[in-house]
């Protein structure tokens, strides 16, 4: 079986290695056309917003930055983590891996508290997708980013099953480079999200 | 710690310390378009930074990379263009 290990120690294990690069060409063609989606709902917000700029100033001078900022953070730290696991991998040691997995995935779930708070704080000053476009905006552009996010959560959880699973030898890690590019996908996406929708009208 | 891992590393820490330059300069700079141009500008570093040192695009081929570096300053620069304009109509 390729890329089996079967040890659970932190040591090197030399049978452990992911392929440089050389089986995610998938990954990074739905990566690549994610990311053109994204720039699409980039430009159809700017141009909206060109339309109806105090509107827009206004509304978004609502949202709480330092909880865009916290979770700017939070993906930050946990998509460096995952990173970090990768590289464990790569250098065949599997504990070491999991070690740093665990910490991305337990790290990268306060996302959802404090998204789910955010969401929850908006609700009860009335705020909702109907309020204005700007709200429309913000509710649509963070809950299909929000919902990358539930997936990319589920694919962690995998990659730790997996990697466990491995270390018992009993399934390949060929994978696991792959859902560690979805995690920085959601990273990356959310590093114009923040700028877009908190900073520009914090003036 | 290895070589890899410190790159990962420094790459955080200046992930984390230009989201925090990104914050300050929303609070203190007070021309708008000032505050739209050091945000998107940070944003698209960061974005490349993470391309970088945790995707490792260094490693793909080169239309890839190109694709992916295309994509990170056509945002920045749309964002920036587009906030621009409405910024100079109000």
């Amino acid at each position: 079986m390729p890329n089996a290990v079967a040890m659970a120690d932190g040591e090197a294990n030399p049978s452990l290695h992911l392929p440089v690069h050389a089986k995610a060409p998938g990954i990074w063609a739905f990566i690549a056309a994610d990311c053109v989606g994204f720039a699409i709902f980039f430009l159809v917000f700017m141009t909206e917003r060109m339309k109806e700029p105090l509107l827009y100033d206004q509304s978004a001078r609502h949202l709480d930055i330092w909880l865009g900022a916290i979770n700017t953070l939070i993906l930050i730290s946990s998509s460096w983590l995952v990173a970090l696991a990768i590289t464990a991998i790569e250098q065949g040691k599997p504990a070491r891996a999991e070690r740093f997995l665990l910490s991305g995935l337990a790290v990268g779930s306060l996302f959802a508290i404090f998204k789910i708070a955010e969401y929850q704080a908006k609700v009860a000053d009335g705020i909702t997708p109907t309020t204005n476009s700007f709200y429309s905006f913000y509710f649509i552009l963070t809950g299909v980013h929000f919902l990358h996010y539930l997936i990319g959560l589920g694919v962690l959880i995998s990659m730790l099953t997996a990697l466990r699973r491995a270390k018992s030898g009993r399934q390949g890690t060929d994978w696991l480079e792959s859902g560690a590019l979805y995690w920085h996908m959601v990273d990356l996406l959310w590093l114009f999200l923040f700028p877009m929708l908190y900073l520009l009208s914090a003036h | 710690m290895e070589q890899p891992e410190r790159r990962q590393t420094a790459a955080w820490a200046f992930l984390v310390t230009a989201t925090l330059a990104s914050l300050w300069a929303a609070g203190h700079l007070g021309a708008p378009m000032a505050v739209i141009a050091v945000s998107i500008g940070i944003a698209a570093i960061k974005v490349i930074v993470v391309l970088r040192r945790f995707m490792e695009l260094g490693r793909l081929s080169l239309p890839l990379r190109l694709f992916f570096y295309g994509w990170s300053v056509c945002c920045a620069l749309m964002i920036l263009g587009v906030a621009s304009i409405t910024a100079i109509g109000t």
